[in-house]
Order: structure tokens, then sequence, then C-alpha cells
């Protein structure tokens, strides 16, 4: 261990003016992303422009730090001062491996600041983000370490670094990935195959310095995984979609019904024109027309795709089994099948919300999974659900139900990594003027996020004018309860500003 | 443990299609200075690099300090100073900071040893690396690994591009401090091996032509002049004679087996009309030279 800290020790004096750039650089980001979350208008907007350049800086920068940290003992060649000497590789490689948790804590203080900076209690999240950036430390510098054992210096790093995305966005561009509800799953094994294949590299590269065999396999390896996201698709192609498979229909309450019409938000990946299924002892017989194209239609204010082409999949990650409980419907004869919307400025994967952004606003018609993985991990998850009407009533114990059955990665290898970016990006989705009501679900007490987020009454009062709260049951923790009971608002705040009336909901659902 | 810090035994390299290392056999004696010595590409710097693992032989085996090198652990590490040509070294230290990264590595290391090696090389302790010359780069490695007083030192090409001022340093420290350790070292330069060395190997074509002390190997050779009147060389000669020229009343060969009576004998009986001969010591320059020469002729 002596060796390890006095190797540390070194790396750490040797490129400290590297370190002292990425610690001014994440200075600046975390200033600018303050300025972004505190401002609106123009200059939320200059600050906004800065953004992505910057936190492309930082990446590069911290990656450049830790390449010159890891170049500094090089393992290709045989003529490194260090290699004929008693220094066991295992120390090396642990010392250059302990500089991540160092690199962590900046990250983690910077975002700590962001969290404080937006009225979370630092004692209830702290733990969170902290292990955040962590994690997204390890992540994002392991693949550079790995590749960094295979050079010799900072030139040939670079060229990896720039092959090796070259060659997997290429391989990305080959043919799109299969978007269901399993693409959580894809993308947790992709996390942990990135992992492991760096960690093995790393391993063997320090154990053996066999150069030219461990670049070789780092060539197939980013190769192998790069395609990994397009092996849903092809087995479905090959072995799926062939067979005659039954339909799988994602009914997702609310529903409509005047009567004659039935409309069921769904989403499919493969329906024929006549299909048979049975869903949640629902035995339906669906019928649509044929339509070559997409049929975008308005249906009492909201714009509906409709999908001729039922093969059609989404995006977003789409919540498959949701609709568990009963609902008491006769449902008979001809109704309207409604495909989840198109529209691009809904929310998905990867998306990172920020106000002002502008692409949430717009109408969310069920319950959408933001699985952002952006700036900091105060909250586990986000779920935007609109309380839409069912007949005449308000049905609040469905909704609930809707919010609580949130799809989970279900490894859970990725953390859910959202920041109280994504947060306040909930704001920009609450002026829609077309979304009656959004609902937060989050493992951050809801509390808390009112408080942060300065939600607490406004939106019930602008959406619900005409409905009476419920009243919550003693113990209940319904997420909806608290937003139904918030406390009393802030006198003021900026954000609330958003809910300025040109923004609200021009007319509350009745 | 033997008396050899080294042993090599049918020792095979090679890199793709080219043999470099042929069936090598080398010992090297506890407490010698053992040059090895051979042209460009012969192979020295892969044996060296084999014995200090940082390649691996195709075949044969090799031993340090009576463990098999493929398997040579910081224990032994710790008993080795290896200084190469072209050592990649951390440019951003300072002398002072690349000794002091050191230090903790090595239970035995002396500091008054480095002080007196320090000043005895002269070396700038606040200067950064990048800002040495190659010399003094060596120099800084040189003390780097003398000052733990490793039993075994392997020194590969150190001469190779430095001026006579800096090597004569060089060697002067080498030698001061490294009195009980067993050095083997690779060079071009022969005049200065010879100095010093106490054994001497020839590697030729992956293999070693010849290996033993340097006085022995001085004592045989000798420059031999014969005085005598020819039209051209007799068709035999002694196989120990190689080679041989005339040349105006002059018949010169290097005999390779020098043996004041036995030599004399021979050259009695091959020129019968010979006035005169003398017999030179030769440097081991001119020996490895005319051992060359010889070679690429028989060849």
């Amino acid at each position: 261990m002596r060796h390890i800290l006095h190797i540390v020790t070194k790396d750490l004096r040797q490129a400290w003016p590297y370190g002292a750039a990425a610690l001014a650089v994440l200075l600046v980001n975390t200033a600018n992303f303050a300025r972004v979350l505190a401002t609106r208008g123009s200059e939320q907007a200059a600050a906004l422009t800065v953004q992505l350049p910057l936190d492309w800086l930082l990446a590069i920068t911290w990656a450049l730090y830790y390449g010159v940290v890891l170049l500094g003992d090089t393992i290709p060649g045989t003529r490194q001062h260090w290699i004929s000497r008693p220094l066991r590789w295992q120390s090396l490689l642990a010392a250059k491996l302990l500089l991540l948790p160092l690199f962590a804590l900046p990250v983690a203080a910077a975002h700590l600041v962001q969290l404080s900076l937006r009225g979370f209690p630092l004692a209830d999240h702290a733990g969170p983000v902290i292990a955040n950036a962590f994690w997204l430390v390890f992540a994002g510098l392991l693949p550079v370490a790995a590749l960094a054992s295979l050079c010799r210096n900072l030139q040939q790093l670079a060229l990896w670094i720039l092959a090796l995305a070259a060659g997997v966005l290429a391989v990305q561009q080959w043919d799109a990935a299969l978007s269901t509800a399993i693409q959580g799953v894809v993308n947790d094994v992709t996390v942990a195959a990135v992992i492991l294949a760096c960690a093995g590299i790393l391993l063997w590269q320090y154990a053996t310095r066999r150069t030219a065999p461990a670049r070789i396999a780092t060539i197939v390896l980013a190769l192998v995984i790069a395609t990994l996201p397009h092996w849903p698709a092809a087995l479905w192609r090959t072995f799926i979609h062939t067979k005659d498979s039954p339909t799988t229909l994602a009914l997702s309450p609310p529903i409509e019904w005047n009567g004659d019409v039935l409309r069921v938000p769904f989403r499919t990946t493969h329906l024929s024109t006549k299909s048979r299924l049975k869903r949640n002892d629902w035995l339906v017989h669906i019928s649509t027309r044929e339509v070559a194209t997409t049929d975008v239609r308005t249906v009492d204010g909201y714009e509906f795709v409709k999908a001729g082409d039922l093969e059609l999949s989404t995006p977003s990650g789409f919540l498959t089994d949701h609709a568990a409980e009963s609902v008491d419907v006769d449902i008979t004869g001809e109704f309207t099948v409604f495909s989840e919307p198109s529209d691009q400025s809904i929310p998905s994967k990867g998306d990172r919300f920020l106000p002002g952004i502008g692409r949430c606003q717009t109408w969310v018609d069920k319950l959408q999974i933001i699985d952002c993985q952006s700036v900091l991990g105060a909250a586990n998850r986000l779920e935007i659900v609109p309380l839409r009407k069912i007949g005449d009533q308000l049905n609040s114990q469905k909704s609930t139900a809707v919010a609580l059955s949130g799809e989970q990665s279900p490894w859970g290898l990725v953390p859910q990594l959202h920041p109280i970016a994504l947060l306040s990006g909930d704001l920009a989705l609450s002026w829609s003027t077309e979304t009656p009501n959004i609902l937060l679900r989050t493992r951050t007490p809801i509390a808390h996020i009112q408080r942060s987020l300065q939600l607490r009454g406004v939106k019930l009062v602008d959406l619900l004018p005409q409905t009476k709260p419920r009243q919550p049951q003693e113990n209940e923790s319904s997420p909806l309860g608290d937003i139904l009971n918030p406390p009393a608002p802030k006198p003021h705040s900026p954000i609330a500003d958003y809910f300025s009336p040109h923004n609200a909901p021009a007319k509350a659902p009745q | 443990m033997s008396n050899h810090v080294i042993t090599t035994t049918n020792l095979g390299m090679r890199y793709g299609r080219h043999t470099v290392l042929n069936g090598l056999n080398l010992e090297v004696p506890k407490g010698s200075v053992y040059a090895l010595v051979g042209s460009n590409g012969a192979g020295k710097t892969t044996t060296l690099q084999i014995l200090m693992n940082l390649l691996r032989g195709h075949t044969g085996a090799a031993n340090v300090l009576g463990v098999d090198s493929r398997h040579l652990t910081v224990k032994e590490y710790a008993r080795i100073g290896y200084v190469s040509e072209g050592q990649e070294m951390p440019d951003s230290m300072t002398v002072a900071e690349f000794l002091a990264f050191w230090r903790p590595f090595y239970p035995t290391w002396d500091n008054a040893r480095e002080q007196e090696l320090l000043q005895l090389l002269r070396l700038p302790l606040d200067r950064k690396l990048k800002h040495l010359s190659r010399g003094m780069r060596m120099k800084a490695a040189l003390i780097s690994s003398l000052s733990y007083r490793p039993e075994l030192i392997v020194l590969d090409e150190p001469f190779s591009g430095l001026d006579p001022l800096i090597r004569d340093e060089f060697i002067e420290g080498l030698l001061a401090h490294a009195d009980e350790s067993t050095i083997l070292i690779s060079s071009h330069d022969l005049a200065e091996i010879e100095s010093f060395s106490s054994h001497v190997g020839l590697l030729e074509d992956g293999h070693m032509a010849f290996s033993e002390e340097t006085t022995t190997l001085t004592n045989r050779f000798r420059e031999i002049e014969v005085r005598v009147e020819l039209t051209a060389l007799p068709p035999k000669l002694p196989a120990t004679w190689v080679r041989a020229e005339t040349a105006s009343a002059l018949v010169r060969f290097v005999e390779t087996q020098w043996h004041p009576e036995r030599t004399a004998q021979e050259i009695k009986e091959v020129f019968p009309t010979a006035t005169d001969y003398q017999a030179n010591a030769m440097p081991l320059r001119s020996i490895f030279v005319a051992l060359a020469k010889a070679a690429r002729k028989a060849a």
C-alpha cells in the first residue's frame, strides 16, 4: 500500500497542470450550469449554448488528465525505466485505479453545489450524488484507462479513441436498433460489457504487457459491443417475426370511452391488421384500418398518431405491463386504437431536460419513462404521467396505479442517474398548454421536489380548479397524494414564472 | 547457487522469420565484468531483454540470480540494476524526484552512495530529465541503479552516443561503486570495454562465437609478421591462422592460439626460408575485426 500511495503521489505531482486545467473546466462548467438553472430567456439561452461545449471540454480535459497520468508509466514497449524495477504490476494498476475515486471527489463536490443551489437538502441527497459522481467518473474513465494501457503516448491514445469512436459509430449506423421495452436490458448489458471488457484489457495488459494481442482484442471487443443493441432486432427478425406470434399490446389507462368509441392508447411493435389478443383477461378483437402511412389526428385537443403500419416502434420506453388492474368495461364492437404519438419532442431515453429547452412543450399522453443519465444523482427516476379524465371523473386511483408501475431496468446495472437538471426539466413539461398535469415520481421525497421546484399548489390550482383534492389517507405515501396536498407555496420563485398564464393550460379539463 | 550469476541454455529467439538468437549459451561468472560484444543485429539487446524478462525467448532457458528469467519477481529486481540505451525516462521529473521516487522500492538503498555518485557524476539535482543531455540521462539512470548496491548490473549499450568525457565519468562511476557486483555489459565500444572487462563473449549470428576471460583472449591472439620471399601463400595453412596475406617479402596473419614455441615451430614448417618473424599483441578491437573478416570470408 505504501508503494501504491507513493505512485499516486508521484502521478498527481507530475500531472498537476492537467489536473488544474480539469478542475478549472469543472468549475466553469458548474458555474455555467448554475446559470442555466437560475436564469431565463436570452440569458439562459446563452448559457445553454455554451453548456454542451463545456460538457465536452470537461470530458476531454478529465480524459486527458487521466491519460497523462496513465501514460506516465506506459505499458507497451521494453524500454520503460520502471519495468525492470521492483515494482509490482498490481501496485501500478492499483495506483492508477485509485485515482478514479480521487477524481470523483471534485465532481461530486460540484454536483453537491448544484444540488444545494437548487434547494435540495444535502443531508438527504449527498449519498446518491456522491455515488453517482463516482459512477460517472468510473464509467467514463475506465475506457480511457484501458486504451491508455495500449498506447505509448498521448497521440496514440487520441488516435485510438477517435478510431474506436468512428468504428463504433459506423457499426451503429449499420442498422437501427430495435427500440423496445427491453432496451433498458440491452443498455445494461452493453454498459456491463464495456466495463468488463475494459477491466479485462487493463488486467491483461498490466499483467502480461502483450500489447499486440491486446490491441486486436480491443478492436474486436469494441465492434462486438457496438453491435449489442442490434442483437435483439436481429433475433426478433430471425426467430420471432417469422412466426405467428401473439401480438403484445400494452393497454394504458386512462382509457376514453364515450359509448361508441373506446380510445385505448397503446403501443405495439407487431400487430397485424386483424389481431386477437389477450391481455389482463381482456379478450379483444382489434380491427384497424389499412393505413399505409402514419395518420395524425386530433382528438379533444390531443394529437394522436394513428399507426396504420403497426410495426411501428417508438423510441420512448413504454410500459408494457402497467395496466394490471382490471377495468370494468365491456369491450365489444368496433373501437379505435391510438398509438403513441410519434412527436419527437416527447422526451425519450437519454434526453436531458432543462427549463427553456422546449423539447417537452407538448402533451404527454401517457406514462413516459424518462430514463436520462445526466448530471447528478439526486433522484433515481422521474416519471411523468398525465392525469386524464376517465369518463367525467378524475380517476386518481388509476392514475396513481399507473404512476407506481414504473418500468425498472430488470438487472439494475445502470443506475438511474437523474439530476436536478432533470427535475428542473419537468417544469418545462409543465409549461405545456396541453398537459393537464404531471406527476413526478422519484425516490426523492416529493416534498423536497416540490420545495425545490416550486410546484406546490400552482399546478393544482391551474389545472384542477373544479376538483376537490382527495384527502390522503393516514400513512399514505402516494406521490399523487403529496401533490394533491402540498404545503403552502413560497412567496416567490423564478421557476414559478414558468407557470405564467400564457404558458399554463388554457382550459382545465372538465 | 552456482558460481554463475547468469546462465542461458540453448536460448532461441526470433522475430517473425528472422532468427535473432540461435541456441545461445552464456555464462556470466559471479563478480565478473562480462562484456557481450557483437556486430549490429547480433542479438545483444535481445539477450539482455530476455534476461530481464522484458522479452520471452522462444526456446531454451535463461537463469538470472538463480531464478528462471521468466519468473523474476520484485525480490530479484531489487538486486538487479538495469540501464539501457534509449531508456524511456519520466521526463517531467527532476533528477531529485526521480531518485526520490525509486528510493522506497529498494530496501538496500544507500543514501551515502547516492550522494557519492551524484558528486562523482556531477548531476544537477534540480534539473528535469527532459532537459538533460543523453549522457546526463544515462548518468541519472546509472545512479538510480547503483545506489542500492545491486548484485547484478546489466548495461545495454551504455556508451552509445556518449562523448569521451562523459563516457569516462560513466565508467569511473560504474567501477568505483560496483566492486561487489557482477556486471554484464553489451557494447560496441571495444576499446573502452577492454580497459575494465574481465570476461568477454562474442555474439555472432545469434550464438556465442567464444566466451572467455579477457586476458586469456588477448594472450592467445597475436598478429604475426614473417619475413619471407614468396610468390604465393601455401595452399594449406594451420587452422589457427586467420587472415593470412602476403606483400613484398612479408607474410602477415593472425594467430588465434598463440604459443611462443608452438607457433615458432609452425612458422618454421610452413615457411622454411623465413628469416625472421615478429609477434605483436592485439587489442580487442583488432581481434574482433580480424575474426569478423575471417568469418565473412569463410562465409
